[in-house]
């Protein structure tokens, strides 16, 4: 299994918080947007404008997805 | 003293509250172009009248609340004021900037600023309706709550006619009237919260200000100011940051980024990361607990939010405040944090240094220096709600809380994890993670602010992903944010506006290459940003759509304003501080942090993670025209316009005095 968990105004648009998916379904992290924008039925860009953070190591589109691995999309943030 | 220029009022007003007296105070045109306005222009005023045995609660020490030419401009995000005097926590210059609309209301009455010196023999609060100014009796409001002392006011100024004129309010609470070191000064439920401003206004025996009039605030070419405005708030809506982020998560957004960043302050910032972020992070704030969102006067952003408490709907807690109350002190109750939110306002003190120096009990508690019952992931929220009474009213353990970290830590021991800077608790970024900003928080001028630091955060992880633990260029482009916000600060807008600095599409697409490449590029332009730093002029010519500030300057006031001359400004500001600062025993010694940040590195497998603070000082001394030890030069005095000022000119005589060394190194 795969944690993808979304955070920034990305999910409070889409009331999204995150899947729990099988890895056969997302091979990686260009996979798990695709996942995420049919679920929500967003355009994919959104969520491929993310920063992407694999189990706390910064992570790239291209970036291979393992069994057990969290994966997090965050927008950029600003402002304290 | 009427003046040439557009977006001021003219008239800076003293009051001396031992005598009842008021008086114009003098401010030139000439003062008006070198030092604009909020918090440089409160520097000024300070430097000319604090010796160098000031004491921050003596009849001597002055709270001067500054507005700047946007305030009341209707130019975005600009109804700030300013609140600066010695602080009584630190020890040095402290100037704290706030929202609501007394700075608006000060403007309305014919002020640029008002000055409070000397001190009541009874507690007395003040209105100020165009020129006239009254001394009223306090009696029956002291000892009441922020919210409803503010409440109590309005019905007074209502009065028999039963209307009340328009008007701002600033007033303390029970903390500013019991002298905790760090209590703050309310407006409405915005607060200028850093510093211990309430505290002198306490001592000064003053419970509230309101203000009310009707003066036009004229502008050198409004038709000009409403075309920049137009353009401007739909840039500032269409950005990610100020248009999408803010608004919908406000600042409390960033502590899922920080968690993953490594920079949120977790167990008094013993890591930078806490496994229960998610039940106080923004998303659950906005997702379960936010009413509504709400904004200053003017502002597009509208970056504040409103929650329930206890049935009420009130100003809901920023990123500082739920990062130092959650993980800080490990608690993943969002609700808690909600209601100790209110409580400290509503007693009047400063969120982050009450917060932060729990965080110190707790740890010396664990450590066995200090035996005060009080422990990290403490269940009984309750007895959290008490300690901030007991500190507001100086009762047993917080009598000595309110002192701050730095009292505790030299009383019981635990420097090295007593998170402060100059006495200034620092804001919840763990800054091992994001160095620039350690730097920051170590040089700044009013001890450890992350906005008076630069906020280099911002490019080390929120925003973009800068090299978060090379020191490279951190110190020069520390330099080019402390300027441009003191600026704008000056200005009286909103630093948030800031953030819009970087276009839209550099933000945005994170996974572009040309935000890649910028990030990487960041290391290697620092010797470009010191030309632009020692240089500025070169820049003479405004930036529009991205920087709309220095060209707003100029049509609001009639004053020839570039960037170029735009940052300068900031830098005379920033280095101005500095200067009066060094009257009151700052030097390098003093631009510190905790060992705990310096030199125990947050992954002990990765000897980087840890703030390397003495290599960056020396860069950035030397970007500024500072010596080694931290003292801005004659020469760079002198560039900077600053060597007439004969009440600057600190001689090396009282340097040497303090065992400091000398200005000419
Ligand atoms: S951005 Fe937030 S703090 Fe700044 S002026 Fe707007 S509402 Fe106030």
């Amino acid at each position: 299994m795969v944690t993808i968990k979304l955070f920034g105004s990305l999910r409070l648009k889409t009331g999204c918080k995150g899947l729990e998916v099988s890895l056969s379904d997302v091979r990686d992290v260009k996979g798990a947007c695709q996942l995420l924008a049919d679920e929500t039925g967003r355009s994919v860009k959104e969520f491929r404008n993310c920063v992407f953070m694999i189990n706390g190591k910064p992570g790239r589109l291209s970036s291979a997805l393992r069994d057990g691995d969290e994966l997090v999309l965050l927008a950029a943030a600003g402002g304290g | 003293m009427a003046t040439k220029y557009g977006g001021y009022m003219g008239k800076v007003m003293m009051i001396d509250l031992t005598t009842g007296q008021t008086s114009e105070y003098p401010w030139s045109d000439e003062e008006r172009r070198l030092f604009i306005g909020g918090k440089i222009m409160a520097a000024k005023i300070l430097g000319d009248n604090l010796k160098s045995d000031t004491q921050p609660l003596s009849e001597e020490n002055m709270l001067v609340i500054t507005t700047g030419p946007f305030t009341g401009s209707g130019a975005p995000s600009s109804s700030r004021f300013n609140v600066s005097t010695l602080s009584p926590q630190t020890g040095i210059l402290t100037s704290s900037n706030c929202g609501g609309n007394f700075g608006y209301y000060l403007k309305k009455a014919g002020l640029d600023a008002l000055i409070i010196k000397g001190r009541s023999p009874e507690p007395v609060w003040l209105e100020i309706c165009n020129d006239n100014f009254t001394l009223h009796d306090a009696s029956d409001i002291w000892g009441m709550h922020t919210g409803r002392v503010q409440e109590v006011l309005e019905d007074k100024l209502r009065g028999q006619s039963g209307r009340a004129p328009k008007n701002g309010k600033i007033v303390i609470g029970p903390a500013g009237e019991n002298l905790v070191r760090y209590a703050s000064i309310v407006s409405n439920e915005r607060l200028a919260g850093r510093g211990g401003t309430g505290a002198v206004m306490g001592w000064k025996n003053l419970k509230a200000v309101t203000v009310s009039g009707n003066r036009q605030i004229k502008l050198h070419n409004p038709e000009k100011v409403r075309e920049i405005n137009k353009s401007w708030v739909k840039y500032l809506k269409k950005h990610p940051l100020t248009g999408d982020q803010l608004p919908r998560l406000g600042t409390a957004g960033l502590v899922s980024t920080m968690q993953m960043r490594g920079q949120l302050s977790t167990k008094n910032y013993n890591y930078g990361q806490y496994e229960d972020y998610e039940k106080v992070s923004g998303e659950t704030l906005a997702e379960d607990f936010n009413i509504v969102n709400k904004g200053c006067l003017t502002c597009p952003i509208k970056c504040a939010r409103t929650v329930n408490v206890n049935g009420k709907a009130v100003k809901g807690p920023e990123l500082e405040t739920l990062g130092l109350l959650g993980g800080g002190i490990l608690n993943n109750d969002m609700q808690a944090i909600l209601d100790w939110n209110y409580e400290l306002d509503e007693l009047g003190m400063d969120t982050i240094s009450a917060a932060s120096t729990l965080a110190f009990a707790m740890e010396a508690n664990e450590k066995g220096l200090w035996d005060n019952g009080l422990e990290f992931g403490e269940g009984d929220n309750a007895k959290i709600s008490q300690i901030w009474n007991d500190i507001a009213y100086r009762r047993g353990i917080g009598d000595e809380l309110a002192n701050g970290s730095r009292w505790c830590s030299e009383k019981y021991g635990g420097k090295e994890f007593a998170i402060h800077s100059k006495g200034m608790e620092l804001a919840a970024y763990e800054p091992r993670r994001t160095v620039g900003l350690g730097l920051g928080y170590a040089v700044s001028n009013r001890g450890g602010c992350h906005l008076n630091g630069g906020y280099m955060v911002l490019v080390e992880g929120l925003s973009l992903a800068v090299n978060q633990q090379t020191p490279h260029a951190k110190p020069d482009f520390t330099m080019v944010f402390q300027d441009l916000m003191e600026g704008v600060s000056a200005c009286g807008q909103c630093l948030f506006t800031t953030y819009a600095f970087f276009p839209p599409p550099v933000i945005s697409h994170p996974n572009s290459w040309y935000t890649k490449a910028f990030c990487k590029a960041v290391p290697f332009i620092g010797p470009v940003l010191r030309g632009m730093n020692m240089f500025p002029q070169i820049v003479c010519f405004n930036i529009p759509i991205i920087f709309n500030q220095s060209a707003m300057l100029h049509h609001i006031t009639g004053m020839p304003v570039t960037f170029g001359s735009f940052m300068r400004m900031g830098e005379r500001g920033y280095t101005l501080e500095r200067h009066i600062n060094t009257r009151f025993g700052v030097t390098r010694r003093s631009d510190t942090l905790p060992s705990r940040l310096t030199d125990v590195p947050q992954d002990p497998a990765d000897d980087k993670t840890r703030v390397p603070l003495e290599r960056m000082k020396n860069v950035y001394y030397h970007a500024r025209g500072w010596s080694r030890d931290g003292i801005p030069t004659p020469h760079t005095l002198k560039k900077l316009g600053l060597d007439k000022l004969a009440s600057y000119k600190v001689t090396q005589e009282e340097f040497r005095k303090r065992g400091a060394a000398d200005g000419d190194n």
